[in-house]
C-alpha cells in the first residue's frame, strides 16, 4: 500500500473472512494464519505463523469488546494482507476485558511499513468501534454482505 | 607497505596516469583550436572590418563600420540562439558557472558555436576579447574529452578547467598565467583551485607549444626595456591602482547596466546582439579604434604613438561599445578590452606622471604594461595569473613589482565586484566542494565524542505498550529508543517520527507494543567518526543509529541522533573558526 490517504476499504476482500470453527485461541490463530499465507504477499507463511504466536506471547492483541486484532510486521511480507475471522460462539482470548472473542482480524504487514502500520491498526479499531457495527458483521449472512458492511462502515 | 597500501598506490599512480593522458589529449586539441579560431577571426576580420570598413585605414569606410557590428551580431544571436544558446555573452561566465553548477558539463557543440560566432562577432567590427570565447572553447573541449576517457562526472570538472587553461595559456602566449588563470577565475575572493593546478598546467603547456608552433613563439607584443629601478615611482604606480580601480568599477557597472536594460528589451533574443552592434557602430564609425579587439592599439600605447586626449576618448568609447556588444548577449570576452582600457588608462597616468615628474624618469609605456594587469586584475578579481599574463604577454619581467602593487591595491579598492557574475566568493561555497569540507570535519569528530545517550541509555523491550513509550519520550530527552527483546538482544528501534506519528491516532495506546511500532535499525560501531555514521544515515533514511561495541554487535550500548550530529558539526566549526 503506498503512503497517502489510508483506503482501507481496499485491503478487505471475500475470500479472506471466514467462519471459525469451534475451538481455542490456539486454533483459531493457526486457522487464520493458514489463510493469510495463502496470499501470494506471504512469501513464508511459518516465519508469519510463528511471528504472530512470539508476539501474542508478548501481550494479548484482544482489546476488548469482543475483538481481537492479532498482527505483525515482519520481512517475509510483501505487502498489508487481512483476514477476518468470525467466531459466533465466543473464544477465550485473554482479552483486556476477559470477555470471549467473536471478530478477529489478523494484519500481516511488510517491516518496512512501519509507518502505515499504526495507522492501519487505528483505523480498524476505529471501525470496529461503529456503534452497531459487530452486530451486523456477526449477521452478515455471506463472506461478500461481511465486506460490504466493512466497506459502508470505512472511515 | 601492506599488500593494500601497494595495490592503493598503484591504482592511484594509474589515476594519475590517465589523468596526465587526458591532460595533454585536452591541451592538443585546445592547441589546434586555437589555430582554428585565429584563422577564422583574422578571416573574417580580414574580408570584412579591415576589408569593407577599413578600420585600420586613415579613411575608413564609415558606412561600413556603422552596419557591419549589427549584421556580425545579428548573424552571432541566430547562430547561438538556434544551436547552443549558452554559447551566447562573454563565455568565462558560462565556463565558471558549468564548472561549479553543472559538474564541469559543456555541450560538444557549445565549443564549435562559440568559436564561430566570436569570429563573426570580434571580425565585424564587435568590441570584445577571445579570452572568453577560449575559456568556454577551451572548457567545452576539456568537458568532451573527459568521457571518451571514461573520467566520472566527479572528476569532469577538471578537465574542463584544464581545458579553460589551455585556451587561454595558448591563445596569449602565456601557458603559466593560462594554467593559474583557469584556477583563480574560479573565486571572487583571494582563492585558488588548487586541484586544476596541474592539470591545467599540463594542458596549457601543450596547448602553447602546438599553438605556438605554428603561429610562432615569442611573446604578443613587444614591450622590451621598461624597467623599474626608482623605488618612488611606487607612487604614480599607486595612483595609478586608484584610478584603474575607478575605471574598473564604472566599466563593471556601465556593462551591468547596459545588460539589464537589453534582457528588458522587448526583443526575440537573437535580434539583440544585432542592435547592441547598431549601436557599437554608431559610435564606431567616428572613432574606429573602438571597435574590434583593441589588439593593434597596445603595441601602439607601448611604443607611446598615442596622446592624452586620444586615450581618454579611446577609453570612454571602448568601454560603451565594449557595454553594447556584450550587454546584449553576443559572443565575445571581456578580457581583451578589459586590458586596452586598463593599458590607456596606465597610458594617461604614465604620460601625466612623466610630465609632473620628469625626474623619475617614468616611461609611460611601462605604464600602460602595468596599467592592464592593474585594470583585469580588479575587474576579473584574479591578480595573481594577471600579474602573470601581462608579463607573458609583453615579455616583460622587469615590471613585476610595480604590477604586484598595482594589482593588490586594485584589487582590495574594487573590493570583489568583478565582471564576472557566476565567479563563487570562495571555495566554502562552492557546491562541489561541500561534501568535501563536511566530510572533512566530520571525520575528525567520533561518536563517542558526539553522543549524548551512552551512560544512561534507555532501552524498551518488545513488550512494552504504546501507552509506556510515550511517558518515556516526553518525560526523557532521549529521542529513539533500541528495542530489545528478553535476552536483552536487539531487534529494532523506535525513532521520534514514529511515536509522534502513534500519537496522532486514537484508541491504540494499548494494543501496539514495542515490536509493532519498531523499524529495522542500524547499527554502527561506537569506535566510528560521524562521517561513517552521516553515510549510514544517508544510505538508510534513519534519524538515529544505535551504537555498539565490536565485541557484541547485539547489545546497544548508545544512541546516535541526528541532531547530535548537527550539534557536534556546529561545535567543532565553533572550535576551529
Amino acid at each position: 500500500m503506498k503512503s497517502g490517504p489510508l483506503d482501507l476499504s481496499s485491503l478487505f476482500h471475500e475470500g479472506a473472512v471466514v467462519d471459525l470453527r469451534p475451538g481455542d485461541k490456539e486454533g483459531a490463530l493457526r486457522e487464520l494464519c493458514a489463510i493469510t499465507a495463502e496470499s501470494p504477499r506471504v512469501r513464508d507463511g511459518a516465519a508469519f505463523c510463528r511471528a504472530i504466536f512470539e508476539r501474542e506471547k508478548l501481550v494479548s492483541t484482544g482489546i476488548g469488546i469482543g475483538v481481537a486484532i492479532p498482527h505483525v510486521k515482519i520481512p517475509s511480507v510483501e505487502d498489508y494482507v487481512i483476514t477476518v475471522g468470525r467466531a459466533a460462539h465466543g473464544i477465550d482470548f485473554d482479552a483486556i476485558d476477559g470477555l470471549p472473542v467473536r471478530l478477529i482480524f489478523m494484519i500481516a504487514a511488510s517491516d518496512q511499513q512501519t509507518s502505515e502500520f499504526v495507522r492501519v491498526l487505528a483505523a480498524i479499531v476505529k471501525l470496529i468501534k461503529t456503534p452497531g457495527i459487530q452486530a451486523r458483521l456477526l449477521e452478515a449472512a455471506m463472506p461478500a454482505d461481511f465486506c460490504a458492511v466493512l466497506r459502508e462502515a470505512c472511515p | 607497505m601492506n599488500t593494500r597500501q601497494l595495490v592503493a598506490q598503484i591504482r592511484s599512480s594509474s589515476a594519475t596516469g590517465r589523468l596526465l593522458i587526458l591532460c595533454v589529449v585536452i591541451g592538443a586539441l585546445a592547441g589546434g583550436t586555437c589555430v582554428v579560431f585565429s584563422w577564422l577571426l583574422e578571416t573574417v576580420q580580414h574580408l570584412l572590418l579591415d576589408g569593407l570598413g577599413r578600420h585600420r585605414e586613415a579613411d575608413p569606410n564609415r558606412l561600413w563600420l556603422f552596419v557591419l557590428p549589427g549584421i556580425g551580431g545579428l548573424v552571432s544571436g541566430y547562430l547561438c540562439t538556434r544551436f547552443a544558446p549558452e554559447a551566447a555573452g562573454p563565455g568565462t561566465d558560462a565556463a565558471v558557472d558549468a564548472y561549479h553548477h553543472h559538474g564541469g558539463r559543456v555541450r560538444t557543440r557549445v565549443p564549435f558555436v562559440k568559436m564561430v560566432t566570436a569570429a563573426v562577432t570580434l571580425g565585424t567590427g564587435g568590441s570584445a576579447g577571445r579570452e572568453g570565447p577560449l575559456t568556454q572553447i577551451g572548457g567545452g573541449i576539456g568537458s568532451s574529452s573527459a568521457p571518451r576517457v571514461k573520467r566520472s562526472d566527479q572528476k569532469r570538472p577538471n578537465p574542463m578547467a584544464a581545458g579553460m587553461a589551455a585556451g587561454v595559456g595558448a591563445m596569449f602566449h602565456a601557458p603559466l598565467a593560462g594554467a593559474l588563470f583557469a584556477a583563480e577565475i574560479l573565486y571572487r575572493e583571494m582563492d585558488l583551485e588548487h586541484e586544476v593546478i596541474v592539470p591545467s598546467f599540463i594542458a596549457s603547456i601543450i596547448a602553447y607549444s602546438v599553438y605556438a608552433s605554428i603561429v610562432g613563439f615569442g611573446p604578443v607584443y613587444a614591450a622590451p626595456g621598461f624597467r623599474f629601478d626608482d623605488p618612488l615611482q611606487l607612487f604614480p604606480y599607486a595612483v595609478l591602482a586608484l584610478v584603474v580601480a575607478a575605471g574598473a568599477t564604472v566599466f563593471t557597472r556601465l556593462w551591468r547596466v547596459v545588460r539589464d536594460a537589453f534582457k528588458r528589451m522587448p526583443l526575440p533574443v537573437f535580434l539583440k546582439p544585432a542592435v547592441g552592434g547598431l549601436l557599437a557602430g554608431s559610435i564606431g564609425c567616428f572613432i574606429p579604434d573602438a571597435l574590434g579587439t583593441g589588439h593593434h592599439l597596445l603595441q601602439g600605447a607601448f611604443d607611446g604613438a598615442f596622446t592624452i586626449r586620444f586615450l581618454v576618448l579611446l577609453v570612454v568609447a571602448k568601454m560603451i561599445t565594449t557595454s553594447f556588444t556584450i550587454g546584449s548577449g553576443a559572443s565575445g570576452g571581456k578580457l581583451g578590452p578589459s586590458l586596452v582600457l586598463g593599458g590607456s588608462l596606465g597610458g594617461i597616468v604614465g604620460l601625466v606622471a612623466k610630465d609632473l615628474f620628469p625626474a623619475l624618469e617614468i616611461e609611460a609605456g611601462a605604464f600602460v604594461v602595468v596599467g592592464m594587469a592593474g585594470f583585469f586584475a580588479a575587474a576579473a578579481n584574479c591578480p595573481i595569473s594577471t600579474i602573470i599574463m601581462v608579463s607573458e604577454l609583453t615579455g616583460n619581467y622587469q615590471l613585476l613589482v610595480p604590477s604586484m602593487l598595482v594589482c593588490v591595491l586594485a584589487y582590495l579598492m574594487v573590493s570583489r565586484h568583478g565582471i564576472y557574475d557566476a565567479q563563487l566568493p570562495s571555495r566554502l561555497e562552492a557546491p562541489s566542494k561541500m561534501g568535501n569540507m563536511l566530510g572533512a570535519v566530520l571525520k575528525t569528530i567520533s561518536i563517542r565524542e558526539a553522543a549524548n545517550h551512552t551512560r544512561d541509555l534507555i532501552v524498551v523491550t518488545e513488550a512494552m505498550s504504546l501507552r509506556d513509550i510515550i511517558g518515556l519520550y516526553t518525560s526523557s530527552d532521549q529521542l529513539a529508543f533500541p528495542v530489545v527483546d528478553g535476552t536483552g538482544s536487539l531487534t529494532g528501534m523506535i525513532e521520534g517520527r514514529d511515536i509522534r506519528r502513534a500519537l496522532a491516532e486514537e484508541g491504540i495506546a494499548d494494543l501496539v507494543v514495542a515490536r509493532d511500532l519498531a523499524r529495522p535499525h542500524e547499527v554502527i560501531d561506537i569506535e566510528s567518526t560521524l562521517l561513517d555514521a552521516v553515510q549510514r544515515m544517508t544510505l538508510t533514511g534513519l534519524e538515529d543509529l544505535i551504537l555498539v561495541t565490536q565485541e557484541d554487535v547485539t547489545r546497544p550500548v548508545g544512541i546516535l541522533e541526528h541532531q547530535e550530529v548537527l550539534h557536534a558539526y556546529d561545535r567543532k566549526l565553533m572550535e576551529k573558526t
